[in-house]
């Protein structure tokens, strides 16, 4: 930058002053500082000071930096300029990290590439990656899971599904590509996090690439004037959000008369005080019991001596509470501590988080400790040292299960009683029978055989939730290692070349304890005293040199990279458990098994090489050409068909330059068109044969695998297109992005299901076409914009179609494996000509539009019937942020238009009695449980057989069985729209400046309210979360989604 | 400059050579790509341990649906089965299953390349016989549940194999059976044999039995067939099955691997009851069995569910009688057997076939040796008792009722087979059963065959469409196998 002489201005003024930024008040080292309509300006040193000549007070000065609002201001009489710029998240995303961790300007992109940074990643801090992109990015749909569920990873789609097994996008984390399931950072040490959408932005990432790639960058020191340390801390409280709406008028029973409890011999003698009683049906759990009529009845407590509820009746009450009062509040601490410095050789940030959570289950906690170390050595002007290390260690205790019949939510919505009181059965958690096991309200009728052989004192589907919980003991922990490390040889400003080692490590080790007092309290439960551990390790290995090399020739600019990998995958396993429970009653030890234990050991290699290099050509600075090409060699492919070549080619006109329209700023036109290709696991090309782990005497067992592999099979290639344009105006406070993407992967590798009597039920093959294309939209606005408030909006909108236009010349469905509920009554299927994954399972059969009937009223069924694909119509959100002064408030919202899922809890949950439909009043007022001749039952139209019209009613619990009955699908199938408020943040940034015992020993300071989840605005089945599915064909019994609120404190010195 | 110029051309040539050490054999990947773990070539006896595991399993003899349907038992709490709730049921796992590793012992066996390292496992031609009599088992089952199969083009590979009629699959079983009992060439025997111990003598009766079994199913759809397969069959020298120590009976273990199903069903569940039409039918016949087949309650009494309730109707009960019988400790013991084929059922048959006059042999003689095979089975036989038994007027065939009294006695004697005494049910009516007043089909009858997998509606549906056009009403539980005709 230019230092004018203040020679030539006789009445000059000298300015001096500070830049800080507005957020955090780090000082700016290298703004800008000019005065407008001259060529006269500075820039500031390492602490943010400058000192500038001006011709008079009345010159208006502009201070600019990349990724702050530019500001001006006349200085007046003054001498001292000190000013905060506050960034500019739109301008942030001018400069994008992309492939091969190359930073590059926004303009010479071909194609759409979104970024988020700073507070933007999670105003709440959140820890986990994907959830911080829900609504704030134009086409990536978050597939949340419920925040019950410690750990658990949520996983996202990028531009819907492209493949026909849907992928998951490819992580990189400071240019190491990473396993995104589990990938917890702190928000705190997150810089930006940049989404590359299609396969013309990923090309280069080469076949892990085509779903997507999520590149993270994490902070690096900057020069500052303080000490260089922060502290953020984070307290949020927790309570379940969204439960299914119950019915509160019937309880427990899977049949509705009362019984009356007649003593006789055999039965305790203290029993004789509830002679007489009437009492309901413990044994099923249904709540198809009695109306819960208020009157006296023996309660399931009752019979259990030594309590203050001994032989006594209570009244038979409803208790529309009792799910809710299962769950406590859960408790987050989310703590950072970091240090940096810069200086001229060197920069290190060093980063502590830790994080206590306990959730709102019983005996549940998260314990997680990370450490971020990021240093950067400037050995001399040609060599640079780096090295990049992240790492986690994460500790979960608990029971967490998405299944079907979890001791939690499993019960509470598909199996339970209406009328139970939780405070009571808290109560009775460790309370011990007269045979010494743990009880629960899920035990026997009485009578005496069962009195007098014990099973009367167990439970007999169902556990105390509370004993459960707090009896069953599972543990995992995981370690994660990520890093690499590089030299940098810099030959001059255009040439330099770098070798890098990378690396993914995780370790994850697994305990699981059954103690022997569960094994003696159930009767039913089917559950063994046990002891089970995994071992699990992969390992990614990336060995990498990359040169770059960039120069200019008069009006052009030149930008190459050229680079190869060697790519090393290693997995090893081994799970061992007991088996038919425990010899020694509570010795967790494998030894310990009953009968020979289970155990299984797996391991595998697979090495991926590959050469590849890009280049941009830019003109003016206005046009810009990109290519670049790559080659893979992958081990899992057959020899002679191992190697397998892809390019990409792209072009980008700032149109903007050339036509000068008046409050455009910006305006830009992208194209371009690229293939990816890609491979498949290791070791399926022949037919291979295990050994069992368990023989018959002294006969090993072996069986020929299911899966016919394919020694012909030829590596996948897709090719896409994309267009799209950029637009900014009114000095850009308004931007528009919109993007057109069409995609098709053809002769993809497949696992496809054949006809089992062919002697296998899947094949890998080459086949299919699946074109996914789709319109996305992004709108930036600053509506409002004074020094003192300042109001930012983004919009985004994205819709996609992912449709299968071809299978294989035979088959025309895949069955994708592993997305159906428990029962397999849904599946997810891709059929031909249809859209990607449809949900599939037992409907009603129609005629003419009108349900067929059976004599009886309930519904004739039809196999196979699609109830449309899982994935949305469209998606989208907005996220805005108001500046007042010091104060800011953040919001943060998305949505998801269609899309249909398969709910288990609705299934069993009408089956069952449970939901609120089961009790309802129907047209005639009267209850759908009454007899349908006395008003009652619910009210059913549709036609007969012979096409004839039917209008009648079936008794509620006919009614409600004949899905359960005959595995009828469809009336559990809901379309997943939502609309969510998912974040909140009212921050207020202290002014430490202005206070004076903290001016000079505090840097900055700020205190904000935080809340997650704190508003489903809307739900197309108000029942569950459509938001949080657990599984992709919908849901199995769920866990139970939860809000937060708290508030965070952070600190700068 | 121009220094600086060629700086940057070395600099290049460095990264290029670079790139030439590292792609001078880019995709030479060595061993990388075999499996460490799991073998190229199967242990061939270790395939057919597997299979024979699987031979009185779910599959075949040991499935609680058919139970419900012929009401040897009955559902307990969940009782959508004994209302005939199933229509589909996928047969694809006989087929990758059992049938395919068969398949798989009989190419390895033939293949020139891979006989001889095989042939450790038992001669090659023992391998095959084996492996083809224990194929047409399973097929007999496969075709006896869903009517026409894949058969003549299955176990291929090939992706979209047709169905074959029951009638042709029939035939070739038959032709199968015989080609295989002549095989066995007397050279090593077959390992991994855990059902008869590689004993060729015993497969030989094994083969002849099935063949009597086979024949006899066609004795409404096609009797001449049957009664010369049959007639066949029992002039074979190798002999059939008439002696309980000649019976097909799977062994279980005791331990949780290889125990039998019925007291895996019963570890930490209680689903069924040995069903009232069972215990009393047993009962009014003062049967001796009866301690063995079913187990008492805590009373001394024995108590069966009655049959086919609904839900609210069946926990009601259930709240009135907490407890109900079980099976009998002698089934629903670990280590107890799993009988695929017993003496008593194939006396039962050749009873059968000398009442019809297919045979000369004497119907009264077989019948009685039939009941005293199973007492003896179950371990209830007293000569007094027996002796009393058959000549009660219920039981002894003189007092006229034959073929329902042998048709009775077989439902009886093949307990808990449930496969094998529905397809004996639909092909003779006996014993006359009454189906449940709650049924959820349509037709509200006994079920009288599964649906095909619905996977085969779109995986397979040229053949699947040809097969549903061959059935009556189309592919629903109340359309008829060919043997089952009204």
């Amino acid at each position: 930058m230019l230092l004018a002489s203040a020679a030539t201005y006789a009445q000059s003024v000298t300015l001096r002053g500070r830049v800080i930024s507005a957020e955090d008040g780090v000082p700016l080292p290298g703004v800008n500082v000019a005065v407008k309509g001259t060529s006269r300006g500075t820039t500031t040193d390492a602490n943010g000071a400058y000192q500038l000549d001006v011709p008079n007070g009345q010159a208006t000065l502009v201070y600019s930096f990349i990724g702050f609002i530019r500001q001006e201001v006349v200085p007046g009489n003054k001498t001292t300029v000190d000013v905060e710029l506050s960034s500019d998240a739109s301008q942030l995303e001018e400069v994008v990290v992309t492939a091969l961790g190359v930073k590059r300007e926004a303009k010479a992109l071909p194609y759409a590439v979104q970024s988020i940074s700073g507070d933007r990643i999670s105003p709440t801090r959140q820890t986990d990656v994907n959830n911080a992109l829900a609504g704030k990015i134009a086409g990536v749909q978050v597939m949340s899971q419920a925040g019950s569920n410690l750990g658990a990873s949520t996983s996202i789609r990028i531009r819907g599904a492209g493949s026909l097994n849907d992928k998951a996008p490819l992580y990189v984390v400071d240019g190491t590509p990473v396993d995104g399931t589990n990938l917890f950072l702190s928000p705190d040490d997150m810089e930006s996090i940049t989404v590359l959408k299609g396969p013309n932005a990923t090309a280069l990432y080469g076949q892990r690439g085509d779903a997507g790639v999520v590149v993270i960058t994490t902070k690096r020191a900057k020069a500052n004037g303080g000490i260089g340390l922060e502290v953020n801390q984070t307290t949020t409280f927790e309570r379940p959000s969204l439960l299914p709406k119950y019915q509160n008028m019937y309880g427990g029973g899977g049949d509705s008369e009362w019984q009356t409890f007649k003593w006789e011999t055999g039965y305790p003698e203290e029993w004789k005080a509830l002679d007489g009683k009437r009492y309901h049906d413990y044994t099923d759990d249904a709540s198809w019991g009695p109306k819960m009529d208020g009157g006296e009845y023996i309660p399931w407590y009752a019979w259990y001596p030594g309590t203050q509820y001994s032989n006594k009746t209570a009244a038979f009450t409803p208790q529309p509470d009792n799910v809710r009062k299962f769950y406590n509040t859960g408790h987050t601490y989310n703590t950072n501590v970091n240090f940096s410095k810069a200086g001229e050789n060197f920069n290190v940030r060093l980063s502590y988080t830790n994080l206590r959570q306990t959730g709102v289950q019983t005996n549940t906690d998260l314990k997680r400790d990370q450490i971020n170390l990021n240093s950067e050595l400037f050995l001399n002007k040609h060599f640079t040292a780096n090295a990049s290390i992240q790492y986690n260690i994460q500790r979960l205790n608990g029971y967490f299960s998405d299944g079907y019949s979890n001791q939690t939510t499993g019960s509470f919505s598909s199996w339970f009683h209406r009328d139970l009181d939780m405070d009571i059965v808290r109560q009775f958690a460790d309370y011990r029978s007269p045979i010494g096991t743990l009880v629960s309200w899920n035990h026997d009728n009485p009578s005496v055989p069962f009195v007098q052989n014990g099973r009367f004192y167990k439970g007999n589907y169902w556990y105390n939730f509370f004993s459960y919980a707090n009896n069953i003991s599972n543990t995992g922990q995981k370690d994660l290692l990520l890093g690499n490390v590089s030299l940098t040889y810099k030959l001059d400003d255009h040439f330099r070349m770098s070798v890098i080692a990378r690396r993914d490590q995780r370790n994850e080790n697994y305990e699981n304890k059954v103690p022997t007092i569960m094994e003696l309290s159930g009767w039913q439960t089917g559950l063994k005293a046990a002891y089970g551990t995994a071992q699990i390790t992969r390992r990614e290995d990336n060995f990498e040199f990359l040169s770059a090399y960039n120069n200019t020739a008069g009006a052009f600019t030149f930008d190459f990279n050229v680079g190869g990998n060697i790519r090393k995958n290693f997995y090893r396993d081994i799970y061992a458990g007991t088996k038919s429970g425990l010899v020694v009653p509570d010795l967790y030890t494998l030894s310990n098994s009953r009968d020979a234990i289970n155990y299984a050991n797996n391991r595998f290699y697979k090495e991926v090489r590959s050469l590849y290099g890009r280049g941009t050509i830019g003109y003016k600075d206005r046009v810009f050409l990109d290519f670049s090409g790559r080659n893979d060699w992958s081990s899992a492919l057959p020899v002679n068909n191992n190697s397998y070549f892809y390019p990409s080619v792209g072009l980008s006109v700032i149109f903007s330059e050339m036509l000068k329209i008046p409050t455009l700023s910006y305006g830009k036109l992208r194209a371009s068109t690229a293939r990816v290709g890609s491979d498949l696991d290791p070791y399926q090309l022949s037919l291979t044969y295990g050994v069992g782990s368990v023989k018959y005497g002294n006969n090993i067992l072996m069986s020929t695998p299911d899966l016919l592999p394919n020694a012909g099979i030829a590596p996948a290639l897709s090719s896409s297109y994309e267009g799209g344009i950029d637009l900014k105006f009114f000095n850009n406070r308004v931007g528009l992005a919109a993007t057109y993407y069409q995609e098709d992967k053809t002769n993809e590798i497949l696992t496809v299901n054949i006809p089992a009597a062919s002697g296998f039920s899947s094949q890998v093959i080459n086949a299919g076409h699946i074109r996914r294309n789709g319109v996305e939209l992004q709108l930036d606005v600053t509506p409002i914009r004074t020094p003192r408030f300042n109001w930012d909006l983004t919009v985004n909108w994205a819709a996609n179609r992912s449709k299968v236009i071809e299978l294989t010349p035979d088959v025309k469905t895949f069955t994708v494996p592993n997305y159906n509920d428990a029962f397999a009554f849904a599946r997810v299927i891709h059929q031909e000509g249809q859209e990607w994954g449809q949900v599939r399972g037992r409907g009603i059969k129609y005629l003419d539009g009108q349900p067929v009937l059976n004599g009886d009223g309930t519904y004739q069924t039809q196999n196979d019937v699609y109830f449309g694909s899982v994935l949305p119509k469209f998606t989208g959100g907005a996220f805005t942020s108001f500046r007042y002064d010091d104060l800011t408030l953040t919001l943060s919202m998305d949505y998801g238009k269609g899309g249909k899922y398969f709910s288990l809890s609705n299934f069993w949950g009408q089956y069952s009695g449970l939901l609120a439909e089961t009790a309802a009043t129907n047209d005639k007022g009267m209850n759908v449980r009454d007899d349908v001749s006395a008003g009652g039952g619910v009210h059913v139209k549709g036609v007969n057989a012979n096409g004839e019209k039917v209008d009648t009613y079936v008794n509620g619990y006919d009614y409600y069985h004949q899905f359960g009955n005959n595995g009828i699908a469809e009336a559990s199938i809901f379309d997943a729209t939502f609309v969510k408020l998912r974040e909140i943040n009212l921050g207020y940034n202290v002014p430490v400046r202005k206070i004076p015992f903290l001016n000079g020993k505090v840097r900055s300071a700020s205190v904000s309210f935080v809340a997650r989840n704190p508003w489903i605005i809307y739900v197309a089945n108000p029942n569950f979360d459509a938001s949080e599915l657990a599984g992709k064909f919908g849901e199995n019994g769920q866990l139970v989604g939860t809000r937060s609120i708290g508030f965070s404190v952070r600190l700068g010195f | 400059m121009t220094t600086h110029f060629s700086k940057s051309i070395k600099s290049a040539l460095l990264a290029l050579s670079w790139v030439a050490v590292f792609s001078c054999k880019p995709g030479d990947f060595g061993t990388t790509n075999i499996n460490p773990n799991a073998s190229e070539i199967p242990v061939t006896s270790a395939l057919l341990t597997n299979v024979l595991n699987q031979s009185a399993r779910g599959f075949t003899t040991t499935a609680t649906e058919p139970d419900l349907y012929i009401q040897y038992i009955a559902n307990s709490q969940y009782p959508e089965a004994s209302l005939y709730s199933t229509v589909n049921a996928d047969f694809g796992g006989y087929y990758s299953g059992p049938l395919y590793d068969l398949q798989n012992i009989i190419n390895y066996n033939t293949n020139t390349a891979t006989k001889a390292s095989v042939a450790a496992y038992g001669s090659n031609n023992n391998q095959i016989a084996v492996a083809r009599i224990v194929k047409a088992y399973f097929f007999q089952v496969v075709t006896d549940r869903w009517g026409d199969v894949p058969y003549s083009e299955a176990l291929k590979g090939a992706p979209t194999p047709k169905y074959d009629t029951q009638q042709a699959i029939y035939t070739d079983l038959f032709k199968e059976l015989k080609e295989a009992s002549a095989q066995f060439d007397g050279g090593t025997t077959v390992q991994g044999d855990i059902l008869f111990g590689g004993d060729a003598a015993k497969w030989k009766k094994f083969a002849n039995s099935l063949r009597m079994v086979l024949a006899l199913r066609l004795s409404k759809v096609d009797p001449t067939t049957g009664k010369s397969e049959f007639a066949s069959a029992l002039a074979d020298a190798a002999g059939s099955i008439a002696t309980n120590a000649d019976n097909a009976a799977f062994a279980y273990l005791n331990n949780t691997d290889f125990r039998s199903p019925w007291a895996a069903a019963y570890d930490g569940r209680d689903d069924f009851g040995v069903s009232d039409v069972f215990v009393n039918a047993l009962q009014s016949s003062s049967d001796p069995r009866l301690p063995s087949l079913v187990a008492k309650i805590s009373s001394g009494k024995y108590l069966g569910i009655p049959y086919g309730l609904k839900r609210d109707l069946l926990i009601s009960w259930t709240g009135q009688n907490p407890q109900y019988s079980h099976p009998g400790a002698s089934i629903v013991q670990a280590d107890s057997k799993g009988y695929i084929m017993t003496a008593a059922q194939l006396l039962l048959s050749r009873a059968e076939a000398a009442q019809r006059g297919w045979t000369s042999e004497n119907a009264t003689t077989l019948y009685n040796s039939a009941i005293r095979a199973s007492f003896e089975q179950w371990g209830v036989y007293d000569a007094t008792t027996y002796a009393t038994y058959t000549a009660s007027s219920g039981v002894s065939l003189t007092s006229g009722n034959a073929l329902q009294k042998i048709g009775t006695q077989k439902w009886i004697a093949l307990y808990p087979n449930g496969y094998e005494a529905w397809a004996e049910w639909r092909r003779t009516g006996y014993p006359a059963l009454t189906p449940t007043p709650y049924a959820v089909n349509v037709s509200k009858q006994i079920p009288r065959r599964y649906g095909y997998p619905t996977s085969e509606q779109t995986l397979n549906k040229a053949n699947y469409d040809a097969a549903v056009a061959r059935l009556s009403g189309g592919d629903i539980h109340d359309a008829r196998v060919w043997w089952d005709v009204k």
